[in-house]
């Protein structure tokens, strides 16, 4: 009997509605190492419509990089790896490139069900375009809606609606409508109906509807008053997508021969990377206890927020997320600034940019979404809009369940171990210091919170491949994957600028001790290389406000000791508070942002050494 | 060395293919190798009529239960256009009815509504552009081979139109204004340089202008466009860009020349369709095309577009291909090319930054 070749070499792929990354890992010494990375333009859209030529060119890159080959002469990828060194062992893929499913919520009463359904969406790559309450007599199926419904039919149409014991009804005769709705329509423009309500109205709506349409029958998503269900619902709407969305990307057949498991949406396996790093509790405290890991994933079209926590003490652990279909940083442009419009972008520049002028350039980025910045300014309008996508994906994670994993406390921030960050936006800003102040500002953790990127752009092939070689991921992610920023001291509450924030003494476990008092307003940085340690002590300052300008709830707060790890931009204090307040007038306010940001760049021209960790082949390949 | 290939939005004369496909199986009217005119019909199919819901109850006061009572129809009746499809008869109340707004069939009656559909209509397919049948899908459609000039537009809005070229304005960088556009451009399609106005639409639209060809528009006035149904095609972007002088000057040539327009994004196009608009000036097929490739390696030489701030809209022609990645003054690495703007400069810019162009 033959015995099974060990995996030794591996290509991962993301494909992105803007971007393709692949990255190459290999034994080094024993150890799967991350070898090399290249990135391409995504091809989807027109002209060239094949995501395959995007995915070959950045392989090529990697060839480059590597010195071996991976493709043959047909461009088709060389699996196993040859004597030569040709090829490798296995290919895994993730992708997000296809747009969101379009969906159209169709329930009882706008709250109860339909509020559940759409937090289930909330979940997934969908976008829901209307919601049809069918209690409200004077809007269900009007004209328009019956024109917008059969000129452009949605993907699927989720029916929701009675309490397991309600009514039957009212489901029936909405099924029914449908039914009429489509049934002149050609097979293959019809929606399919998941149907997510009442228990008892699942045969008459089956009845009803089954003959036409592809449905799908998933629990109940709201069962009673006090519950929701949501879970078969979401499991359902990610199937939705990655086979009837992802699938139908061009080039996807191809794609799916040269892949040994299944291609997994990038939320769902950016997800498993939160969860793995949140049962690494180590990786996030030192102490083991459970923790909180917060991700963030800004895309081009969508946005990922998810909130893992685990840890020794927290077996299975848990997990939350919510996937902004819509808000992005190129394609998804148009909905940030739709919700935000052009004040709340232009707040966020530390230099001056008239609103028009933002927008247009803005819309241009949208218009050309695999350009790149040039200039600073430039930049700065992007982290203005990741800002204001992440706001809003923040607000849809933490509406749906009121209080979202991770302690809220009153002051608005949300106390996380460890915030990870991925998205091209961020990780080609070439300033540490710029993605810390945009993570702070629209995240605004409280508490101590350490600060990670996905520098490589790797998580989600991490996550991919992480099926048929977990030793790999694990290696991988803990010695290649994480670059860390450093570790965030931010207390909540608010105070009078000036006044004493709170007072730090920081004992390095090798160097000097560092004594200061922050004041309220200001980040401040301390040096604490990548890999280091210190202890740090901390009092609160004078109070201000009832609710405390401390770490925690407890009116009386007397501060205490913590240790941190450093980064590149070592010990960052946020003495701003929180909620985070913005002065009202724009010329104080781009001064502060130049003062914040001006702090944190400093602190990473100071110590710019071991950035990148060992494997920093960052190549873009355009 | 490994350098991208870059797109191409402008092209003086080339080979253009069209594929004409009807978005529900009907009828092909024409076999490959067939000569077919712009406005000839290439395939027609019978479209799904307009559905209508009409609320029976709300409009006679009555109770959805007791609306069985009333109604004078019943569900597969074919009705013409004023047929009473319900009316009241208690003696004691103003008798009122409510009738049909339009010939059709009662698909159903469902909780006091009616459901009306609207007799299919026919949908006819033009062929888009002259020129000559390449290829044929039984019940679905065409693929038409033209030559001509080609604009692929940035940005788009409104259907497909035929008209006549005119450019008003004589600079690339010159605003469209609203005393531009008169009742003499009625079925033109108007060359603009900069769009800042809303009445410039306004008029256009109900002068009766077929469309208008602009290099850049605020992005205020892209509502408003959408609203109009007549094409708008921007070949630069958004905000006060220029037109490319290139393209400005081939349009200004065929002042007079009859030329189609694209203004949406179609189906046949990618997910996220912005390939979509074009402008297409069909030239004889006798004329010399070049390839129909719309991705091309980039050379030494070549003429580029620059497609991101600060050099936005700039036309440079490529000075040399740098080779690995370049350090930018952002900071970051990547990989692209000395471009020589008009002023003489030479600049970096990164590949994914540039288009072709001519």
């Amino acid at each position: 009997m033959s015995e099974r070749k060990p995996l030794e070499s591996m290509i991962a792929a993301d494909i992105g509605s803007t971007l393709t990354h692949v990255c190459l890992i290999d034994t080094v010494e024993g150890t799967y190492r991350l070898v090399a990375q290249a990135e391409s333009p995504s091809t989807i859209g027109a002209p060239e419509n094949d995501l395959i030529i995007g995915l070959r060119r950045c392989i090529r890159r990697l060839e480059q990089i590597a010195q071996r080959p991976f493709l043959d002469k047909e461009g088709e990828i060389i699996i196993p790896e040859q004597g030569s060194g040709a090829g490798i062992d296995l290919f895994a893929a993730s992708s997000n490139a296809a747009p969101p499913l379009r969906c159209v919520i169709v329930g009882l009463t706008n709250d109860l069900s339909v509020k559940s359904a759409q937090r289930a969406c909330a979940t997934a790559n969908v976008s829901v375009s209307e919601t049809i309450p069918l209690g409200a007599r004077l809007r269900r199926w009007d004209d328009q809606m019956l024109i917008s419904l059969r000129q452009s039919p949605p993907d699927l149409i989720l029916l929701v609606g009675g309490m397991d014991t309600g009514p039957v009804a009212p489901v029936e005769s909405a099924a029914r409508v449908l039914s009429t709705i489509y049934e002149d329509i050609p097979a293959e423009r019809r929606p399919i109906i998941v149907f997510a309500g009442n228990q008892e109205a699942r045969r008459p709506v089956a009845m009803a509807i089954s003959s036409l349409f592809d449905l799908r029958v998933v629990d109940n998503v709201r069962p009673n008053a006090q519950s929701e269900s949501p879970g078969e619902l979401q499991r359902e709407l990610a199937e939705i997508y990655e086979n009837v969305k992802l699938a139908t990307l061009p080039g996807y057949r191809r794609l799916r021969r040269w892949c040994k498991f299944p291609i997994l949406s990038t939320s769902e396996a950016f997800g498993s990377v939160l969860c793995f790093l949140a049962q690494r509790g180590g990786l996030a405290s030192a102490n083991g206890d459970p923790c909180s890991v917060l991700g963030v994933d800004v895309g081009g079209t969508s946005t990922h927020v998810g909130v893992a926590q685990g840890g020794p003490a927290l077996p299975g652990g848990s997990y939350r997320w919510a996937v902004s279909a819509d808000l992005g940083c190129s394609y998804g442009i148009d909905r940030v600034l739709a919700l935000s419009g052009p004040q709340d972008i232009v707040r966020w520049l530390p230099v001056s940019v008239s609103a028009e002028d933002a927008i247009s350039r803005l819309e241009n980025v949208r218009l050309r979404p695999h350009t790149i910045p040039q200039t600073m300014d430039d930049v700065f309008l992007t982290h203005a809009v990741v800002r204001q996508a992440l706001l809003f994906a923040m607000q849809r994670l933490h509406r749906p369940y009121g209080h979202g994993a991770g302690a809220q406390l009153a002051g608005g921030g949300v106390v996380h171990d460890l915030i990870v960050a991925r998205g091209g936006a961020l990780v080609h800003t070439a300033q540490d210091g710029l993605i810390a102040l945009t993570l702070l500002d629209a995240l605004q953790p409280v508490g101590v919170t350490r600060l990670i990127i996905d520098w490589a752009s790797i998580w989600p092939q991490v996550g991919a491949w992480a099926m048929a070689a977990p030793l790999a991921a694990v290696q991988v992610l803990e010695r290649d994957g994480l670059r860390e920023l450093g570790t965030v001291i931010a207390p909540s509450g608010t105070a009078r600028e000036g006044e004493r924030a709170l007072h730090l003494s920081m004992v390095p476990d090798s160097g000097p001790v560092v004594e200061a008092d922050i004041p309220v307003g200001a980040i401040q940085c301390f040096p604490l290389a990548p890999g280091q340690c210190a202890t740090v002590g901390l009092r609160p300052g004078r109070l201000s406000t009832a609710a405390g300008f401390g770490f925690s709830k407890e009116p009386k707060d007397l501060g205490g000791q913590v240790r941190v790890r450093g980064g590149s931009l070592g010990l960052i204090v946020d003495a701003r508070g929180r909620p985070l307040i913005l002065p009202q007038d724009p010329a104080l306010c781009q001064h502060k942002l130049q003062q914040w940001l001006g702090t944190l760049t400093a602190e990473q021209r100071g110590s710019d050494a071991g950035v990148g960790g060992e494997a920093n082949h960052v190549e873009r390949s355009s | 060395m490994l350098s991208a290939p870059l797109e191409v939005r402008f092209l003086p004369i080339t080979e253009i293919v069209r594929r004409r496909i009807l978005p529900v199986p009907g009828e092909v009217l024409v076999r490959m190798g067939d000569r077919v005119r712009a406005d000839d019909v290439v395939a027609q199919a019978l479209l799904e009529g307009q559905l209508s819901a009409i609320d029976l109850a709300g409009a006679l006061g009555l109770s959805v239960r007791s609306i069985e009572r009333h109604l004078l129809v019943s569900e597969g009746q074919k009705v013409v256009t004023g047929t009473p499809l319900a009316r009241t008869r208690r003696f004691w109340v103003r008798q009122k009815q409510v009738e049909a707004p339009f010939a059709g069939t009662v698909q159903a009656i469902i909780e006091g509504r009616l459901f009306l559909r609207q007799e299919p209509q026919w949908l006819l397919l033009r062929a888009y552009v002259p020129g000559e049948v390449t290829e044929c899908y039984p019940h679905r459609g065409a693929v038409i081979r033209s030559v001509g000039s080609l604009v692929r537009g940035i940005w788009g809005s409104g259907g497909e139109q035929r008209g006549m070229l005119v450019t008003p304005v004589n600079q690339p960088g010159e605003v469209l204004t609203w005393e531009h556009v008169g009742l003499r451009y009625r079925g033109a399609i108007l060359v603009g340089g900069i769009l800042d106005d809303a009445r410039v639409l306004m008029r256009a639209k109900s002068f009766g202008l077929r469309g208008l060809v602009i290099g850049s528009m605020l992005p205020s006035l892209r509502p408003l466009c959408a609203r109009l149904s007549m094409p708008v095609v921007v070949t630069e972007g958004m905000g006060r860009i220029p037109m490319a002088v290139p393209v400005f000057d081939l349009l200004r040539s065929y002042d007079g020349r009859p030329a189609i327009i694209a203004g949406a994004e179609r189906a046949e196009q990618g997910p996220y369709g912005y390939g979509g608009p074009e402008v297409i000036v069909p030239l004889p097929t006798s004329a010399r095309a070049t390839s129909l490739a719309v991705v091309r390696p980039i050379k030494v030489g070549v003429r580029v577009r620059i497609t991101r701030f600060p050099y936005l809209g700039a036309i440079g022609q490529v000075s040399s291909l740098l080779s690995g990645s370049q350090q930018t003054p952002i900071g970051t690495r990547v990989d692209g090319a000395e471009v020589r703007l008009p002023n003489g400069h030479k600049v970096f810019v990164p590949y994914v930054n540039m288009e072709l162009i001519g």
